[in-house]
């Protein structure tokens, strides 16, 4: 039962999703009249399902962005309080970033739970602010000049032109449209996978696993928010801010899903550089951020007096805005959960520096005066730990100092592989892994950088590779495996 | 997906056909009133009948064009425009075949001295409408050279309003009875009339034009 209402935030949340990014992919279409909204709506929900239900179970997909919160409770209070903020913009009818809302909201559990954030993912936060617009807005003002070129040179029938730009507005539509479900899903359901209720159900296609039908499920709520409530705000996206034409609407959309394609594809980098060819930069770009950019740029392009100056000013703080209210929210609700309903939002981790972390700590060369000082010593949790370390007057920089803090974070481990008996039959973990992991079955670790080297050391299927485009992508899958694998090991002491 | 281009596709060839019948009804009067000042009454006869006949095809077709741009939702943005630029179009076949219909009740008796004059106004209101038709279709196909067109209906306007008046100086100092001057004069106004609506017409296309250059 208690599932059932943690699951609802996360349907909450694909809901608001639904109802909220829709607008990005779908706004300029329905805004500029060429594709009605009921069309939209139904292309939308069938391949935002599609996305969420071929996007495969892989660890990484489980993790989402709601991995590093350590307790279900916290989990349905981060996915509501993103939620929440999203369907706020929403009523406001103001596209904003439901990533971005999310990490607003986990910033709100790192609060509480007295974890340290990672200023790198809010300084991306803030540059995608500024600098998805700007790119954005470029890549449509060149688009922009190459088709209405193009569309000089060609002599095409104003009605056979008609028909291809709603074509093309479909056909991006739908992709975009995929993606939203392919990329959310995780957010959306991903915390859910291992606990999913559901029965794997026999259908003439083949057999769709409890955790399929948990997506199928996460994808349903995100259409329900597309025809419930994406109505309006694709006005706003598609007709509010300049007046778009057909043309000027395909423009919008094509540029700025080439935009997110180019600049944060990590699937992008991966072809290119398995193929020798040099990667583009990696940039986090948002479709909120890159659609409204794109409208902007052509807006400008043609002289910017049509442009609703007011309701820019209202998209730009809506932007700053959730990520801030998701992240009140979160503390807030956590504080009442834990407080009032007495239920556990998060496992305490607690912080030692004992003479093995020393060790490595010198073996990397991190040494500072008043080391010895902390041996042994045990912090209530990571901010604590960090602010005596500073106190202390250490002379390390910032990124010593975080890894100080990261290699001392006590995590007692058992490795237990029963406990992931459906992410092994399920195959997240390459047979080679599997074989390790089973092999250090009931072994104790006290921190998890302890595990990891002993799986780094058994075999080069958890090693981590060097830091190239192509190892980056391997890299981070087996990141996040490790990430899953020190929950799921996780014994409280 | 094959079906709504073939919607399309024949959508394309109704707003051509329609284009057609507008250039073909105002060939049909230039011949008439041709015929009507040969005398010979029979064949002006013929053109009547074809150029309601014409008329009635092209109310059709415009009806059909009207309602499938608006159940299939087509070009949102220059729906209106191209409907109204259609409607005025169909007006110049209808306003062709009621001075040829005048013609045949009324009967007016125009003397040979004005016969070459009032053959040259028709035939530069034909011209003024063949001007549009080609800038109507340019709208269509290649909606940048649709001002090369429309500068040459202005001009086949004011040729009209020239010859018109002289028409009607010429009317006025004949020696025959007042009521014949403005009997014969009200059908120089009528015929000069088809280049006005022309202009409209093309004025009104000039703007939609310009809002169709991205």
């Amino acid at each position: 039962m208690s599932i059932l209402i943690f699951l609802s935030s996360g349907l909450f949340l694909g809901w608001s999703v639904g109802a909220n990014d829709m607008g990005n992919v779908f706004g300029t279409a329905v805004g500029s009249k060429m594709v009605r909204f009921k069309v939209a709506a139904v292309v939308a929900s069938i391949f935002i399902v599609l996305g969420c239900f071929t996007s495969g179970g892989g660890a990484t997909l489980t993790l989402g962005r709601l991995g590093s919160v350590n307790e279900i409770g916290g989990s349905f209070i981060v996915a509501l309080a993103a939620a929440i903020a999203v369907f706020w913009m929403s009523r406001l009818n103001l596209p904003v970033s439901t990533s971005q809302s999310i990490v607003g909201s986990l910033i709100g559990w790192n609060f509480f739970s007295g974890s340290i954030t990672d200023y790198d993912s809010l300084m991306k936060i803030v540059s995608s602010w500024m600098f998805a617009p700007v790119v954005s807005g470029v890549v449509a003002v060149f688009i922009y000049f190459l088709v209405k070129r193009l569309l000089n040179r060609i002599k095409i029938h104003i009605l056979y032109l008609d028909f291809y730009n709603r074509f093309g507005l479909i056909v991006i539509g739908a992709f975009g449209a995929y993606s939203l479900g392919a990329n959310n899903i995780a957010n959306v359901m991903g915390v859910f996978v291992p606990v999913a209720p559901f029965r794997p159900i026999n259908t003439y296609i083949g057999t769709i696993s409890g955790s399929e039908q948990l997506f199928i499920l996460g994808g349903i709520a995100m259409a329900v928010g597309v025809f419930t409530y994406s109505a309006r705000l694709m006005r706003t996206v598609g007709n509010n801010i300049i007046p778009l034409t057909p043309v000027t609407a395909l423009v919008v959309v094509f540029s700025s899903s080439t935009v997110l394609f180019l600049f944060s594809s990590q699937n992008l980098e991966r072809i290119l550089a398995t193929h020798g060819l040099p990667t583009i930069p990696l940039v986090p770009i948002s479709s909120a951020q890159a659609v409204v950019g794109a409208i902007i740029g052509i807006g400008l392009y043609q002289g910017g007096g049509s442009m609703n100056l007011k309701l820019l000013g209202k998209i730009a703080s809506g932007w700053v805005t959730a990520p801030v209210l998701a992240c009140v929210i979160s503390f807030v609700s956590l504080f009442i959960i834990q407080n009032v309903f007495n239920q556990a939002v998060y496992k305490p981790v607690r912080f030692s520096m004992s003479a093995a972390v020393e060790r490595r700590l010198v073996s990397e060369g991190i040494t500072f005066a008043a080391m010895e000082q902390f041996t042994g010593k045990e912090f209530r949790n990571a901010i604590e730990f960090k602010k005596a370390l500073i106190s202390s007057g250490t002379e390390l920089d910032e990124s010593d100092l975080s890894r100080v803090v990261e290699l001392s974070e006590l995590r007692y481990l058992i490795v237990n592989t029963d406990i992931i008996e459906f992410e092994i039959s399920q195959g997240w973990f390459t047979p080679e892994q599997t074989a390790t992991l089973k092999k250090l079955n009931g072994r104790n670790f006290k921190y998890s950088w302890e595990l990891r080297d002993e799986l780094e050391a058994m075999s080069p299927d958890w090693k981590l590779k060097k830091d190239t485009p192509e190892g980056r992508h391997i890299n981070r899958n087996i990141i996040s495996k490790l990430d899953y694998i020190y929950k799921k090991f996780w014994v409280i002491r | 997906m094959y079906s709504i281009f073939s919607a399309t596709k024949d959508l394309v060839m109704k707003i051509d056909s329609f284009i057609d019948l507008v250039s073909e009804a105002v060939l049909h009067f230039e011949e008439g009133l041709k015929l009507y000042l040969s005398g010979k009454e029979d064949e002006f006869n013929e053109r009547l009948n074809i150029i309601k006949i014409l008329e009635g095809r092209a109310d059709n077709l415009r009806q059909d064009i009207e309602a499938q741009l608006y159940v299939q939702t087509l070009i949102p943005e220059s729906r209106g425009d191209v409907l109204g630029i259609l409607e005025s179009m169909d007006d110049i076949i209808d306003f062709s075949k009621s001075i040829m219909f005048e013609f045949f009740v009324e009967k007016p008796d125009i003397p040979a001295v004005l016969h070459e004059r009032i053959k040259k106004l028709a035939e530069t209101a034909v011209d003024s409408t063949q001007a549009l038709v080609q800038s109507t279709r340019s709208y269509f196909y290649d909606v940048n050279t649709v001002k090369d067109h429309l500068h040459k209906v202005t001009f086949f306007e004011n040729e009209s309003d020239h010859i018109a008046e002289k028409a009607k100086i010429e009317i006025f100092n004949l020696d025959i009875d007042l009521s014949r001057k403005l009997h014969i004069k009200n059908f120089i106004v009528s015929i000069d009339s088809i280049s006005d609506i022309a202009e409209k017409i093309s004025n009104r296309l000039s703007i939609a034009a310009m809002k169709r250059i991205v």
